[in-house]
């Protein structure tokens, strides 16, 4: 494959690839803390 | 004996040395006189001397008389620590302590646009290809976008390692000016009224077991998502676990200063290896330097259309400022405080600063999954 068109291709999957990435983190987050809030027992050993 | 064989040097150097050894003043100026990125860019305007001296014992040379090769030390750096890339994967860890995840628990959703902010890294290797870079060196270069100077280092020692000198010093060197570049593209892609809207603050405290299963978390999809991104992502996760965990503050410490020191010492020094008049002085410096450019125009460009994209499908008053987009780079905490300044040049009581550090914090992890994505997807395309 010439170099530009595997950069574009590149640049397809690999923008689509981050989101993708960052949504799941997005979620994970989400998650995390939805089960364990700021305000649990776990703060207590600062 | 005859003067030639007294002093070498000055029948050997050429005008290419010269011009290195300013380079090398010159960074060493820029490093001391304007503090622009003084921890790496000193070494390396340092180093940059040391190897351009004809005959310079800091590099390997070739002994003219037995014809074997006579190991420099920086030589012998640049293979124990960035050859197999062991350098930057330390200081990951020390970054990775430094790093407050905190911030984005309060706004997770700005962790989008530490994805929107690569978008000049993609961008860049499809310029690099048009001028005649091929794939890997491409790649190598369009991470200069990253605005991180170990994932640049990372990626080009594995694709590119002819290039690294220049890439790294391009790299260094355009995370000192975000202060310079960003502003005036922010500007010209926002109107006053963009740039007035103000966000909601999002006061609450994050757990620690929220912060301690964040790193680990991470580690484990990019895991099985990209494997070979195990190594950038996991080596900043595993510095974040010591920070957070609670009970290795006296480690957490250690990889935040002493680690983080000694490391970037030789990383710097080691990477001047590399800059020796016959691989810096090409055309091919002067483009990177340039592709570099538009690296950083770009991402800044991507943040924040991609802001005002999200803005379109959001209600009036929970929009959001679109200056927020620039910071999704990894120029951390700089990016985050020059678009909190440009908020309140336009408006002194809006305070933006919450939520640039968020969306910067999204930016150091979207860069490394940049990074990792690169390194996985540039061997698929070459098959």
């Amino acid at each position: 494959m010439d170099p530009f068109n595997a950069a574009l291709k590149i640049t397809a999957i690999g923008m689509a690839g981050i989101f993708a990435f960052m949504f799941i983190f997005y979620i994970s987050i989400r998650l995390i803390d939805k089960f364990f809030p700021g305000d649990e027992p776990a703060n207590k050993q600062a | 004996m005859n003067i030639q064989e007294l002093l070498p040097v000055l029948f050997n150097i050429t005008w290419q040395h010269l011009l290195m050894i300013c380079v090398g003043v010159v960074l060493i100026y820029l490093a001391i006189a304007k503090q622009y990125e003084p921890t790496l860019l000193l070494p390396m305007g340092f180093g940059a001397i040391l190897v351009n001296i004809p005959l310079s014992s800091a590099i390997t040379q070739i002994d003219p008389e037995t014809g074997k090769a006579v190991e420099g030390a920086l030589s012998v750096f640049y293979e124990a620590g960035i050859a197999n890339e062991v350098f930057p994967l330390l200081i990951f860890i020390a970054i990775g302590a430094m790093i407050d995840f905190g911030p984005l628990f309060k706004n997770p959703f700005l962790l989008l646009f530490g994805a929107a902010a690569q978008f000049g890294i993609f961008f860049t290797i499809i310029a690099a290809t048009t001028m005649g870079f091929d794939l890997k060196e491409a790649a190598s270069i369009g991470i200069i976008g990253a605005a991180d100077g170990p994932t640049s280092i990372f990626v080009s020692s594995r694709f590119a390692p002819d290039l690294l000198g220049p890439i790294s010093v391009a790299a260094y060197s355009y995370m000192a000016l975000v202060p310079i570049i960003q502003p005036p593209v922010i500007r010209l892609l926002t109107s006053k009224k963009e740039r007035l809207i103000r966000m909601e603050g999002h006061p609450k405290t994050v757990s620690r077991t929220a912060l301690i299963l964040f790193p680990i978390i991470v580690t484990v999809i990019a895991g099985i998502v990209a494997p070979s991104s195990i190594a950038l992502i996991g080596f900043l996760m595993f510095g974040n676990l010591i920070r957070e965990c609670g009970v290795l503050n006296k480690l957490s410490l250690s990889a935040q200063n002493e680690l983080a020191s000694l490391v970037t010492i030789l990383l710097g020094i080691s990477i001047a290896s590399t800059m020796t008049a016959e691989r810096f002085v090409r055309l091919d410096t002067l483009m990177i330097i340039g592709l570099g450019l538009i690296a950083f125009i770009f991402d800044t460009f991507g943040g924040v259309m991609f802001a005002k994209l999200v803005n379109v499908f959001r209600p009036e008053g929970k929009k959001i400022n679109p200056m927020i987009g620039a910071c999704g780079i990894s120029a951390f905490p700089m990016s985050a405080r020059v678009v909190h300044n440009m908020g309140q040049k336009e408006d002194q009581y809006n305070f933006l600063l919450m939520h640039a550090v968020s969306s910067n914090v999204g930016g150091q992890i979207g860069s490394v999954v940049a990074g990792g994505l690169i390194l996985a997807l540039v061997p698929l395309l070459l098959l």
